[in-house]
């Protein structure tokens, strides 16, 4: 039964979900164009191919996180809102799953294409760290320098995509805890804000807006009342972020299971 | 032999009331349908049966009473008791980005005992076409779609809000006539709400008249048909009716010809009405289910304007 649920709902999202690939496409296929252009202004080539295709896919990481974030809230702004636009979500209704089984769907349906897009982005990265230290060994060094032919003037992006594709060395879980922790309140703000809309276009701004107000409600009054250093304040917006994130989810799913009207 | 008033209750209404606002949609309601039968639901629009029936599916709750299918609560969502229904609502929400076949094959796999067969004949009964998009499917066709998903599982209750509205004449007999009777065969019940009285009279053991959201007549076909008459009178010249009987249920005058329709009606009543009227002649006409209902219903209205005024 949820095996059907799960099928529904991700025909329901097909579009969303092509977008999401062709927007994730555009993203590396930006900065190889930012990369190739770059590279060209400053006068310079790569020392090896495998630089360029490292700083292609660590250029496209960000881009793609942010596309991450962005489509996060708009799936999870979308999956109920859109049943209840055209009030198929009636017709669901009068089906034997549960509300419970229906709203499990429409979360791991949500989920899950959050979850497969950023595991894209972090293996693009971790490629791109592979890459860019493989034959270092052989090389000797792991400078800058040794990756471009001519060395006076590396490229600016191409450049600090390299720096970029270095930083996973420290990405481990806990570094990498603040990202979850973003996508979990953007998926829970709009899955909460889906509630009092009957368009998709109010819960997806509550989603994205939901980080940043947390972050102004957080940081702002620490920084100047000097309560604790950036780091720790970083830290506390984090944790309280991730929890908000899954009280707004546990609250939708509770919202879902006992409304009175369809 | 187990007859059908002792089989179990399957839908039972026990002071069930809704409201819209100030709007009293259902009214204190008393139903109790049991298993095999088939209930008729008759009243004007805004009677209130799309709010019973909504009810029953708990699409909305009660604000008072209870609502009860197969004796547990209507409002708790019960998968197993949801496999047990099939229900054609009066407005269609299906989902109108997927195609037919599409809808079908989502649907079949919610339910244990849904019949391929069956859905194969019935789709090439009402040739809806699979590779069509619900969007793009008339009303009527859309109706079939509801009335094959309704179906389909050869389901213990079916509910029914206006099915054969935007069928044509062949596939509304149709559908009564071959598909419904051989649902009816299998001693399942079913809750009918139609505009449509003879299709109710086809089917329906049992009707009710539901007007401002309660039932203000009930009963089989051929109780309702022996308990409200319609009595013609002729009365002298100059004269006006003298005795009006508390069972009255409508009544018109029209120069000497008063004609007033009874509930409950004897043949008590009609040598009274002839006798206290000193009527020069009289007899007791028949009601067809429509007419019983027009003359319940206007009588209502005209009761409700003189409590009015």
């Amino acid at each position: 039964m949820i095996g059907a649920l799960i099928r529904k709902d991700l025909s329901l999202l097909r579009l969303y979900l092509r977008s999401l690939v062709a927007a994730l496409i555009a993203c590396f296929v930006a900065a190889a164009i930012l990369i190739f252009w770059d590279v060209r202004e400053a006068g310079q080539s790569f020392a090896e191919s495998r630089f360029m295709i490292a700083s292609i896919l660590a250029g496209g990481t960000p881009l793609g996180l942010i596309v991450v974030t962005i489509f996060s809230a708009l799936l999870s702004g979308s999956i109920i809102t859109l049943e209840r636009s055209d009030r198929s979500s009636q017709f669901l209704a009068c089906l034997p799953p549960t509300r419970l089984q229906n709203y499990l769907s429409k979360l791991v349906v949500v989920a899950s294409a959050v979850f497969l897009s950023l595991g894209i982005c972090l293996l693009a990265w971790f490629i791109a760290y592979q890459l860019n230290h493989s034959g270092e060994m052989s090389l000797g060094s792991s400078e800058l320098s040794k990756k471009f032919k001519e060395t006076n003037h590396p490229p600016v992006f191409a450049a600090g995509s390299l720096r970029f594709a270095d930083a996973w060395s420290n990405a481990t879980l806990y570094n990498l805890f603040p990202l979850f922790a973003i996508l979990a309140s953007t998926t829970g703000g709009s899955l909460l804000a889906s509630w009092g809309s009957r368009s998709n276009a109010v819960p997806t701004i509550f989603g994205l807006l939901t980080p940043i107000i947390l972050y102004v409600a957080i940081t702002i009054p620490i920084a100047l009342l000097k309560l604790m250093s950036f780091e720790e304040a970083f830290k506390l917006f984090s944790f309280v972020t991730a929890g908000f994130g899954l009280c707004c989810i546990v609250a939708s799913g509770c919202i879902y299971r006992v409304q009175r009207e369809f | 032999m187990i007859t059908q008033s002792e089989n179990p209750p399957v839908i039972e209404l026990c002071g069930a009331t809704k409201r819209y606002g100030r709007k009293l949609a259902c009214d204190a309601v008393e139903l109790n349908v049991r298993q095999g039968t088939t209930f008729g639901l008759l009243g004007p629009n805004g009677a209130g049966k799309s709010s019973l029936i909504r009810m029953l599916m708990g699409l909305t709750p009660p604000d008072a009473g209870e609502v009860k299918l197969f004796g547990e609560n209507a409002r708790v969502h019960n998968t197993a008791m949801r496999q047990r229904i099939g229900y054609v609502p009066e407005v269609h929400c299906i989902y109108r980005w997927m195609k037919v076949e599409e809808v079908l094959g989502f649907v079949s796999k919610l339910y244990p005992r849904w019949d391929d067969d069956l859905t194969d004949q019935m789709l090439s009964a009402f040739e809806l076409p699979l590779k069509k998009k619900v969007a793009a499917l008339s009303k009527g066709m859309t109706t079939k779609l509801s009335l094959i998903l309704a179906l389909a599982h050869n389901p213990d209750l079916l509910i029914l809000d206006e099915p054969t509205s935007g069928l044509d004449p062949i596939i509304r007999e149709d559908f009564l006539e071959s598909v419904l009777q051989r649902h009816l065969c299998k001693g399942r019940t079913v809750l009918f709400s139609s505009h449509h009285f003879d299709d109710v009279e086809r089917v329906a053991d049992e009707v009710g008249i539901f007007v401002d959201g309660r039932f203000i007549a009930r009963g089989s076909i051929d109780e309702l048909r022996s308990n409200i008459k319609r009595v013609q009178i002729v009365l002298p010249d100059g004269k006006l009716p003298t005795h009006i009987p508390e069972q009255a249920v409508f009544q018109r005058l029209s120069r000497r010809d008063w004609t007033v329709t009874v509930s409950p009606f004897s043949e008590d009543l009609f040598e009274q009405l002839l006798s206290e009227n000193h009527a020069l002649g009289g007899n007791v006409v028949d009601l067809s289910l429509e007419d019983i209902f027009k003359d319940v219903i206007r009588g209502r209205k005209r009761q409700l304007e003189e409590i009015e005024t």
